[in-house]
């Protein structure tokens, strides 16, 4: 009967609901569901790890590669972020090149790795103009429910923290570079960006950490970053209009998550 | 610390081309860009919404293929567009917004936004709002709408008005900020989308 | 709602061929006119706006450093790249190619590529192994008929406006000067070739110079020429259905010459022109021919932030709001706390709590359906666990589990069944 009712008049069914105070699933409006990382998931992959929000489930897996820096940035290296959407993980998307949402959430996340700067291109810089790290960060969406950047994040978070860079030396004379396989280090995470995700439906009532079906029936998406006290992002593409108080409100309500998240990484990572 | 102003123009001329159903053309500091709209239209079978015209957005820069840039300027603009448009009027049909770089210093994706909502008006499309896009610079310490010239620029933040409650639409930001910043910048771009919409009024009435 | 692509109904197609058995045009222009060419050039070297009539093209020269051909290893690269962009007409799909674009693209690498119009080897730095590449953009802003010859005008124009940025060596490496370093050097065109286009109709019973949108869809055939300012031609196209006398086409090609000859000096003096505009004065360059009938307003009162009343006013609505969302957040007092729980093997889970009520709203129980039921009459609610049963039976079940020890057997007696 209920399911009847909800494929049928979804906003009324889901209005009913907010009326009350609740979501369909229980949750209440700044109530966000449980998060789970698991680090290390890839063995072929320099870095890796699972985050799932909820039911969306984000692999992250990170390659190295030795490169060239560019001419204009010779101290960098590069870091090179991609987030695919397969079939697999939603109806709403078609096997192919790229959907539009897939490259606006590349773009995201390219920012708030930037923006954050929670690696230091400098630090993936072996020999200055001559070689240095590229770091292929591949995301993969298993299961597509809403608040992907989140899962994102706290994926990339999960995968920086394991990754291990093996030792390079570099003879300027042969110009030849030799790989030390046994001598691994870690890379140095300057902060960490954790992010948040909400929706408004109706212009009044703001859910946080949506879920896909939430976040389709909600008239605007929009997603903070914080990087511990300080915000990195505050991306809203549009939607429905928000008072700016309200915006506030919520920078607030994402910081309550920014230790949470800190710890489970760190939790994640002493097992 | 930067607090003189510097020169700041914008210039607008609507109608420029001939195959849209509105057109502008806004230029700011050497920013330039053309907008145009097209709609209601017939939609592509994917894209056809049963309750509601679909926005399509397409952004060209002005050399190269677009990026993952451009189409994260795109879901802006394209969202913006879809909560300012009475789209219920028009179901199972497109409107279709193009938007063309000419020339970039800076500003750019306030100069989209702006050129689009003047094309909207000149298109005579059913709207719930105008919207306004402002960007504000930060140092650290000072806010200005202007580019500072030489200071190091900590954070931009682009944000998108609507006209009648003043309530932020759509905002981008780049660099890091407090939260303070953060506010004192959407009250300055606040106070300075009264400026834009003024302007809208000054081409519109002229 | 208007369909994306206006198609031409019979009898428009009748009138406007009665029209011209009676020797006059739709927009009242002679058989051998051509509409208006305005050229302006932008801020940048090489960007250039072109319009033929209403028809209006972009055009953006850019440069970048590549490998060379290993079969020309001391020459240049010379892209074009037209682009039918949406704003041009509705029917113009962004992404793949249309036959009609890659037909265009052809027919200017033809007039301005094959003619070696460019001198490719002045763009050689090192043989072999760094030469310049130089790619042409040529987005079409209005499409009303005559795309090619706008686009061959704005192709051209570009390229003679553009500048690279100056390259030295010092024996090993290359050092890119920057246009503020060094001036900039312009590309080096051996001849100036343009395209002309003719609309044919009835079999070569009337040719129309530059057609307009509705000519160009009613025409039987239309034939391309490309020349140089020397006469010389430098491609020669004709597409369609029509059976063209090669004497009508060698009278068209001279008349056509006439006119590559005029549309050459009119691209010179355009570049001459912004030269000496750019020796005046560096600042504003706006495509100003857009915007000649309307003088740039000032708006500097319109953008000042720091206006005396405006600060103070922004600065007392911010105390007050500062105040509003304090006493907002006492209200509500809703304390987020949650679990973290460590599963071991480089897992942990962090799973949010309810303080309010004490309940761990997302225990897996049925029990607590009840409560719930009471508040919404309406409807019947489902569980509010799904998505963490779903969680928990991807392989981590011990996640949930934990939470709630007391009622771990009962839990896993669940899970057995299901599976």
């Amino acid at each position: 009967m209920s399911d009847g009712y909800k494929t049928l008049h979804p906003v009324k069914y889901y209005r009913e609901f907010l009326s009350q105070g609740i979501r369909p699933d229980g949750r209440e409006f700044n109530t966000f569901r449980p998060i789970l990382l698991n680090v290390g998931s890839i063995n072929t992959a320099d870095g890796s790890a699972i985050a799932k929000v909820g039911n969306t489930t984000v692999v992250c897996g990170i390659k190295a590669e030795l490169c060239k820096p560019k001419p204009d940035a010779p101290d960098c290296g590069f870091v090179v972020p991609n987030l695919e959407l397969p079939p697999l993980c939603s109806a709403k998307f078609r096997p192919g090149p790229p959907s539009d949402q897939a490259q606006v959430l590349t773009q995201l996340i390219a920012e708030i790795i930037t923006n954050s700067n929670c690696i230091d291109l400098r630090d993936l810089c072996i020999v200055r103009d001559k070689l240095a790290w590229c770091l292929f960060v591949d995301f993969v969406c298993l299961d597509f429910d809403g608040a992907v950047v989140d899962a994102a994040v706290v994926s990339l978070l999960g995968a920086l923290k394991t990754v291990k860079l093996p030792l390079v030396e570099y003879d300027p004379a042969l110009e030849s570079t030799q790989v030390f396989l046994e001598e691994k280090k870690p890379i140095k995470l300057h902060s960490m960006p954790v992010s948040t995700t909400f929706a408004v439906f109706e212009d009044k009532i703001i859910l946080k950490d949506p879920t896909l079906e939430e976040e389709t029936l909600c008239s605007g998406v929009f997603t903070i970053v914080l990087k511990d006290d300080e915000l990195c992002c505050v991306h809203k593409p549009g939607g429905s209009p928000l008072a700016p108080e309200e915006l506030v409100k919520c920078i607030d309500e994402s910081k309550l998550r920014t230790p949470l998240i800190s710890s489970l990484i760190a939790t994640t990572l002493k097992s | 610390m930067e607090t003189e102003l510097t020169k700041s123009t914008f210039s607008c001329k609507l109608g420029i081309l001939s195959r849209p159903d509105g057109s502008a053309i806004l230029s700011k500091d050497n920013t330039t860009v053309i907008a145009g709209i097209y709609g209601p239209i017939e939609v592509k079978l994917q894209k056809l919404l049963i309750d509601k015209a679909s926005v399509e957005c397409h952004y060209r820069p002005k050399s190269g293929l677009p990026g993952i840039e451009d189409r994260m300027h795109e879901s802006i603009i394209r969202n913006t567009c879809e909560a300012s448009l009475v789209a219920s009027l028009h179901p199972r049909t497109a409107v279709l917004v193009a938007i063309q770089e000419l020339q970039n210093s800076g500003q750019l994706i306030s100069c989209a936004v702006n050129a689009v909502c003047l094309a909207c008006l000149h298109a005579g499309i059913d709207m719930k709002f105008m919207f306004g896009a402002v960007t504000c610079f930060s140092n650290g310490v000072e806010m200005s709408l202007n580019p500072p010239a030489q200071t190091h620029i900590k954070a931009v933040f682009v944000f998108v008005f609507d006209s009648t409650e003043k309530r932020v639409i759509a905002s981008h930001t780049k660099g890091i900020f407090t939260k303070e910043q953060f506010e004192e910048a959407v009250e300055l771009c606040r106070s300075g989308s009264d400026q834009v919409f003024d302007y809208y009024k000054k081409v519109l009435t002229n | 709602m208007s369909v994306r692509k206006t198609l031409i109904s019979n009898c428009e197609k009748k009138f406007l061929i009665k029209n011209l058995s009676e020797w006059t045009r739709l927009d009242g222009r002679a058989f051998d006119e051509f509409r208006e060419i305005q050229i302006s050039f932008g801020k940048d070297w090489g960007s250039c706006h072109v319009s033929l009539g209403k028809t209006s093209v972009l055009a953006q020269v850019s440069c970048e450093i590549q490998q060379p051909k290993t079969s020309r290893p001391s020459e240049g690269v010379l892209n074009l790249n037209i682009e039918l962009n949406p704003l041009a007409a509705p029917h113009f799909d962004t992404g793949r190619q249309s036959d009609v674009g890659v037909q265009l693209n052809r027919l200017l690498e033809k007039c301005l590529k094959d003619s070696k119009a460019l001198d490719l080897e002045s763009l050689c730095i090192k043989m072999n192994e760094k030469v310049w590449s130089i790619r042409v953009d040529l987005n079409v802003l209005n499409y009303e008929g005559n795309i090619l010859d706008c686009a061959s005008i704005a192709a051209l124009s570009a390229l003679a406006h553009f500048k690279r940025p100056d390259v030295t060596s010092d024996g090993e490496e290359f050092v890119i000067h920057s246009i503020e370093q060094r001036d900039p050097i312009p590309l080096v065109l051996h001849h100036y070739p343009v395209c002309v286009t003719y609309a044919v109709f009835n079999g070569g019973e009337f040719i129309l110079a530059d057609p307009s949108l509705v000519e160009e869809e009613v025409s039987d055939a239309f034939l391309s020429v490309g020349l140089n300012a020397y006469k010389e031609l430098c491609g020669l196209h004709l597409g369609g259905k029509a059976e063209l006398s090669t004497d009508l086409i060698l009278s068209t090609t001279t008349k056509a010459a006439n006119r590559a000859v005029l549309v050459v000096r009119e691209i010179k003096e355009a570049i001459e022109k912004d030269a000496e505009k750019r020796l005046k004065s560096k600042e504003c360059f706006n495509m100003e021919h857009l915007f000649n009938d309307l003088a740039a307003m000032n708006l500097e009162k319109y953008i000042d932030p720091w206006a005396g009343d405006g600060k103070r006013k922004k600065k007392k609505s911010k105390e007050k709001k500062q105040e509003e969302v304090t006493t907002k957040m006492d209200v509500e007092e809703v304390v987020q706390v949650a679990n973290i729980e460590n599963l071991g093997e480089g897992t942990a889970a962090l799973i949010p709590i309810n303080e309010k009520d004490g309940s761990k709203i997302w225990e897996i129980s049925d029990e607590d359906d009840d409560d719930v039921d009471d508040e919404i009459v309406v409807v019947e609610v489902p569980k509010p666990v799904v998505d963490l049963r779903d969680v928990a039976t991807d392989s981590e079940e011990e996640a949930v589990i934990i939470l709630n020890a007391d009622k771990k057997t009962n839990k896993k007696k669940k899970y057995k069944t299901k599976k």
